[in-house]
């Protein structure tokens, strides 16, 4: 699977390929499963946001497992963790990295920052100050850091999870909505079920889990699924459902952009290469909504719900 | 956004439906005085036409959804756009709509045309004068789709609620900053940022400005070279100044104003500022925020001055009015109303056409430039421009009522009336510019079209008004649109009249008819018809024999048509003889007419006559007993003619008996025999003397008209239909003994004269010899060109007999039609009838005759006896007046509701999966599953329906999974189509 050609074209996505892909996608989700408990919708969607090629957004209260799950999501992939906690004082150099003066080489070198990994959780974004998030978010969509004048590229893949805490905490900068949109998803864990609670309680620590759980994909494995992901069929009708969304999310004033038209339709069809189709169908679009939208849009996750409500399927 | 709202459709009538009913009823009016079949189907066109048009201009409101979306709120005075999203909801479509917002005096916003389904997007600028809370917006729509009958308004009344701020005003100068505020008050206001006390929040720098404290200024930036900076927090004034309501010196009015303009003064000014209403208190703050929030308690708390909702707006001028036509629309309506204008010129004088021509021409040259000149330029110049026009038209029009007295003596007779209105109709044409002007055209148009019905109702005629009636019409349309394109018009008034014609037609059936015969008769004053007159004077009958124009056609229900020598069709009977040539009917007073009995020889004839504008009625000869407009009627019993209770004007039919064999009976009376004797004193002397000759000594009559026959065939008589012009007492001298060249006229007022002169009573019969047997009609044509005249000679015991000059002279004539005769006789007819294209040619022209003939039988004649008969076929014969009524309004009735349905019908799908699976959700839901939702994708209502119904699940899982691979997957055609149906069919 792995020697495939990379340039999109020369692949096809075929019924087989994707039943491949779904399964292999399903044991990854297992996988985490295991580990945060009770929340399949929200590991599928940040599986979902990692096969999109997207950046994701933890919006919730501290404690809910968000650091645990984007741990678990690097682990499972054998991925370069890092993990940057935010605060008040953080400053750009000290994510970037700068550039400090050698004396025994008599120049500038560039110390990489902890920006440069595969997987960077930047936790609690919105202690940080502007300033410090801008940089990060110039790296997100960029893809490399410019220090000097010297651009320093960003390994590949390049996933950022980025945890929020709810602005009615003290001391928090909000994002704004232009760096929101940056974020592919926004997603929020919530308290878990009872049920999975108990088990929680009850069963061993998760970190220890976490430390023993072996990966279940390898990168190049999750890379050549982005690549079909890009290759999900999307049809007139669906197209034109998207377009109605987005209009009636803009008859009210400001709505979703074009790339958020786009963002919605690159999670959508990564949603529905997890179920192993090879066609977007509404349903994946309704699935997927909800956390791509609901930050893009001023009504948040109730203006969401309306609009599914409201726009027909054709 | 769709919002919660009301509405109300209202058609309004105006002008042009006044004229259209004006129209209809002149049409049914006119059908019913000529008994005309294509006026009364003119009119139940027009008229269901019109009810349509009146459904169609509601539904077409009706079909429009608007949605809105957010409106900003505003200031007052001041226009703010809301932007609407129209969407056409039914499978009809909307066409040419007007929206605008009640509150609001600005121009309308035009749709063109929203397909069904599809959906357009204005914003129309909403503008409030007052300041306060809006409740609600209030949208119209507008359109006089599609042709203009009928006003169709639409008001919409949109929650959309806002506040209306104030417009600031007012000089009063602040108040002074007086209040001491806690440091809280301030630390929310997102603008931040001013000077203050150190241990806020510190929320940037920003330059020096004078005034600023020096304690506040960040030294050490100053040391490294930085330009003066101002260190700020987040909060840190101290005073707040306080704008109450209650102590302004000002009135009511003027408060909300001030208090705006001290906002912005204090948001200017950087003063944090507290509001006091009656009944609110808000807090000092400053920032976007806070203003917005007092603004809208300041909108909140003004007077409310909302328009009450049942002040009706004044609406801005229309599309109808304002919108100036391209010369294109116009050219097509010209040529026309052209057209229908020259079918009129058997009626119109050519003077009145011409004029008119000259108008439409003039109109489309020179005006149209100069309408198109000023086009940027205010409307200033274009109403000078109108001025102008209108004088112009003012003097087309006298100049035309002047010529129109001129050429018909009368300008307040029928045909000077029609006159004029071509005359008005191209004076309006001068000055008009915009839809409305040119719906009055379009409108005239129809009546001229009526009236060109009125004049002649032959097929072709009929064919052609129809034509040009729908030509208007598309004209009508046209106008409607602002965008250029015949295709939707064309389309649109084709549908509009396949829909109308049939329910026509049934009305035209049904609907009961009454003749009206009593009030006055159109047409009267023919000026151009041909046809045999009540005088004979030399070349007068070859002139009209030269005329190819059918005459009357008949037919012989009870036997078969009469041979060629005995088909003597009798017209009229001329006693009177002015100088041999010369032929009168002479005065006579009418005799009361004897009852003849019908025997079982006798031929029936059923005569459709065209209109020649006398009284006479052919037959053939002898008639016997007629049945005209239902009445018996009986031979006039001195000329054994038939006559017409009234002037045929229009087509006439009527039944004839006639005997070929019988004698005229009775006696001749003694006047009546001086008055067959009688000869004009100055005839000539030779004349005379060659009658004496040929009475000799003791001949009967009949050898004397022999002797006579015989003599002048000796002389070797020319028949041809350009005799030359024979003129003075010494005519009938030239004719017998010099030139001896003539026509049937010649041969038979020369012989009647000689026979007179003989002492043998003699007069002239006029009618028609001969006639075109019609194989596929059934019937016979009789044209002008058969037009004949003949000798009927006085013999005792015998009574009047025939005696045809013309046969004796030139047998030939009585077997061949005369063109045939006059081209080289029988040879040559035998020539021309081997030939494919005469064959053809003549069977095309009796073909066409046959249908001329039926859609004269069918439709232009059917009146109230053929509805009985109609009726009594159906077996409905009871039914009579009220219960046709009945039935035609009931009939109506449903066929409009079916209308009305029809338009309302829902956006057709397109995509056949699609259609199915919409009918497989109907399906499953009378199946008692939940109904699909329309956000509802296919896989998630099949889960939900599998929830309510497991029985179903794996049918209708896999079924919604076939679909939904079919509609949004890569390749469409993978699925078997009719499978799916079927499986969807075996759904139970």
């Amino acid at each position: 699977m792995s020697s495939r050609p990379a340039s999109p074209h020369d692949l096809v996505l075929t019924a087989a390929e994707a039943a491949a892909s779904a399964e292999s996608l399903r044991l990854l989700n297992e996988a985490l499963s295991q580990i945060i408990l009770g929340k399949e919708q929200i590991v599928r969607l940040a599986v979902t946001c990692l096969l999109a090629r997207g950046h994701l957004l933890f919006e919730d209260q501290p404690g809910v497992g968000k650091t645990l799950l984007s741990q678990a999501l690097a682990q499972s992939l054998g991925l370069q963790f890092r993990r940057v906690q935010f605060t008040s004082d953080l400053l750009p150099a000290d994510i970037l990295g700068a550039s400090i003066y050698d004396r025994e080489a008599g120049s500038f070198t560039f110390h990489q920052g902890p920006v440069f990994t595969q997987v960077l959780l930047a936790d609690e974004i919105n202690r940080a100050t502007p300033k410090t998030q801008s940089a990060l978010l110039e790296a997100m969509e960029e893809g490399k850091v410019t220090c000097d004048g010297t651009p320093h590229t960003l390994p590949v893949p390049f996933f950022v999870i980025a945890t929020q805490n709810p602005s009615t905490q003290i001391g928090t900068f909000m994002l704004p909505e232009s760096q929101l949109d940056r974020f592919l998803m926004r997603l929020a864990l919530g308290a878990p079920e009872r049920g999975a609670e108990r088990v929680m309680l009850q069963g061993q620590d998760r970190r220890e889990m976490l430390r023993a759980m072996p990966p279940v994909m390898t990168w190049s494995e999750l890379s050549h699924m982005q690549q079909l992901a890009r290759l999900v069929h999307v049809s007139e009708p669906l197209l034109d459902y998207l377009q109605d969304l987005l209009a009636a999310s803009r008859s009210g004033g400001h709505g979703m952009s074009p790339r958020a038209g786009l963002a919605l339709l690159a999670a959508a069809r990564a949603w529905a290469l997890m179920e192993g189709r090879v066609m977007v169908l509404p349903e994946d679009v309704q699935a997927v909504a909800s956390s791509v939208m609901s930050h893009r849009l001023a009504g948040g996750l109730d203006e969401v719900e309306r609009l599914l409500d409201e726009v027909a399927v054709p | 956004m769709k919002s919660g709202r009301t509405s109300s459709i209202r058609v309004r009538w105006n002008l042009h439906t006044v004229s259209l009913l004006g129209i209809v009823l002149s049409m049914g009016y006119a059908g019913a005085v000529q008994n005309n079949g294509a006026a009364y189907l003119l009119c139940f066109v027009t008229a269901v036409l019109a009810a349509m048009t009146w459904l169609r201009a509601r539904e077409n409101l009706r079909g429009v959804q608007i949605s809105t979306g957010r409106m900003a709120g505003g200031k007052a005075g001041e226009a703010t756009k809301l932007p609407l999203e129209l969407r056409a909801a039914t499978g009809q479509g909307v066409w040419g709509v007007e929206v605008m917002s009640a509150q609001s005096d600005a121009k309308w916003s035009f749709i063109e045309e929203i397909d069904a389904g599809g959906s357009a997007h204005v914003s129309v600028p909403v503008k409030v004068a007052e300041a306060g809370v809006q409740e609600s917006v209030r949208i119209i729509l507008r359109s006089s789709y599609p042709m203009g009958f009928f006003s169709a308004e639409r008001v919409i009344e949109i929650a959309a609620a806002r506040r209306i701020h104030p417009k600031a005003e007012g000089s009063l100068p602040l108040p002074a900053a007086d209040t001491p505020i806690k440091g809280e008050a301030l630390s929310f206001t997102p603008a931040g940022g001013r000077p203050g006390r150190e241990g806020d929040d510190f929320a940037g720098m920003r330059e020096w400005q004078p005034g600023d404290s020096l304690r506040h200024v960040d030294w050490r930036a100053v040391a490294r070279g930085r330009p003066l900076l101002v260190k700020q927090w987040a909060s840190g004034s101290s005073h707040a100044l306080t704008m109450d309501w209650e102590k302004i010196d000002l009135p009511e009015s003027a408060r909300a104003g001030q208090i705006a303009r001290w906002i912005e003064e204090a948001e200017l000014g950087g003063t944090p500022y507290a509001l006091r209403l009656p009944g609110v208190e808000i807090d000092a703050g400053l920032g976007p925020a806070h203003a917005q929030r007092c603004l809208d308690s300041l909108a909140e708390a003004s007077p409310q001055t909302q328009e009450t909702a049942d002040k009706t707006p004044r609406l801005p001028p229309g599309h109808e009015r304002s919108a100036h036509l391209p010369p294109w629309p116009l050219l097509v309506l010209c040529i026309t109303l052209g057209l229908t204008a020259m079918m009129l010129m058997d009626i119109v004088p050519v003077s009145a056409v011409i004029l008119f021509i000259g108008c439409a021409v003039w109109r489309l040259r020179f005006a149209e430039q100069g309408w198109k000149k000023q086009p940027a330029k205010a409307s200033q110049a274009r109403t000078k421009i109108a001025t102008s026009y209108s004088y112009i038209s003012v003097g087309v029009l006298l100049v035309g009522v002047l010529a129109v007295q001129i050429s018909t003596g009368n300008v307040l007779s029928m045909e000077g009336g029609i006159a004029v209105l071509l005359v008005l109709l191209g004076g309006k044409l001068l000055e008009s510019r915009t839809p409305h002007d040119f719906q009055v055209l379009s409108l005239v148009g129809w009546f001229l079209c009526l009236c060109s019905l009125l004049t002649d109702q032959s097929l072709s005629r009929s064919l052609w008004t129809f034509a040009l009636f729908a030509t208007i019409g598309v004209c009508m349309v046209r106008f409607r649109r602002g965008a250029d394109g015949w295709l939707p018009p064309l389309k649109l008034t084709g549908i509009m009249l396949a829909q109308a014609l049939p329910v026509a037609a049934v009305l035209f059936f049904a609907f009961p008819r009454s003749s009206i015969g009593f009030l006055g008769q159109f047409g009267t004053q023919r000026t151009h018809v041909t046809g045999i007159s009540s005088s004979l004077e030399p070349g007068r009958i070859s002139e009209i024999a030269k005329s190819d124009e059918v005459s009357f056609r008949a037919e012989f229900p009870s036997s078969a048509p009469p041979e060629n020598f005995s088909r003597y069709w009798r017209c009229l009977v001329l006693w009177q003889c002015d100088d041999g040539l010369t032929w009168q009917k002479g005065s006579w007073s009418f005799q009361p007419p004897l009852g003849g009995i019908k025997r079982a020889g006798d031929v029936r004839q059923i005569i459709t006559l065209e209109p020649h504008g006398q009284r006479w009625l052919p037959a053939l000869d002898l008639p016997i007993e007629a049945f005209d407009e239902g009445r018996q009627s009986l031979p006039d019993y001195q000329d054994d003619t038939l006559v017409a209770y009234e002037n045929v004007d229009s087509l006439h039919r009527f039944e004839v008996h006639s005997r070929l064999t019988q004698k005229t009976s009775g006696k001749l009376t003694p006047t009546q025999r001086a008055a067959a004797l009688r000869l004009p004193e100055d005839l000539s002397p030779r004349v005379r003397a060659l009658g004496q000759e040929f009475k000799g000594k003791g001949f009967t009559d009949v050898q004397i008209a022999q002797r006579a026959v015989e003599h002048l065939r000796a002389q070797g008589f020319q028949y041809t239909l350009e005799p030359g012009v024979y003129e003075g007492p010494q005519a009938l001298e030239q004719f017998i003994f010099d030139r001896r060249v003539g026509f049937c006229e010649h041969f038979s007022a020369a012989f009647a004269t000689l026979m007179r002169a003989a002492g043998v009573p003699a007069r002239i019969v006029i009618g028609y010899m001969g006639g075109e047997w019609s194989p596929r009609g059934g019937y016979m044509i009789v044209r002008q060109s058969d037009a004949h005249a003949w000798t009927e000679l006085w013999i005792e015991g015998q009574g009047w007999t025939r005696v045809d000059p013309t046969a004796a002279l030139v047998p030939g004539r009585m077997t061949l039609d005369l063109r045939t005769l006059l081209a080289g006789g029988e040879e040559e007819l035998e020539r021309q009838r081997e030939s494919l294209l005469w064959r053809s040619f003549t069977g095309l022209r009796l073909w066409w005759d046959s249908i001329e003939y039926s859609w004269f039988n069918t439709v232009i004649s059917f009146d109230e006896e053929s509805q009985i008969a109609w009726m009594n076929w159906l077996g409905l014969g009871q039914l009579r007046g009220h219960w046709l009524l009945l039935i035609s309004g009931g009939f109506l009735l449903i066929t409009l509701i079916g209308f009305t349905l029809w338009l309302r019908r829902p956006v057709r799908v397109r995509d056949p999966w699609l259609r199915s699976w919409l009918q497989l959700c109907t399906r499953l839901e009378k199946l008692g599953a939940p109904a699909r939702r329309a956000s509802e994708g296919p896989l998630s209502y099949a889960e939900r329906v599998a929830l309510a119904k497991p029985a179903l699940g794996p049918q209708i899982r896999s079924l919604a999974g076939e679909y939904a691979e079919v509609r949004y997957g890569p390749k469409n055609d993978v699925r078997d189509f009719h499978a799916f149906q079927q499986a969807m069919r075996e759904l139970r």
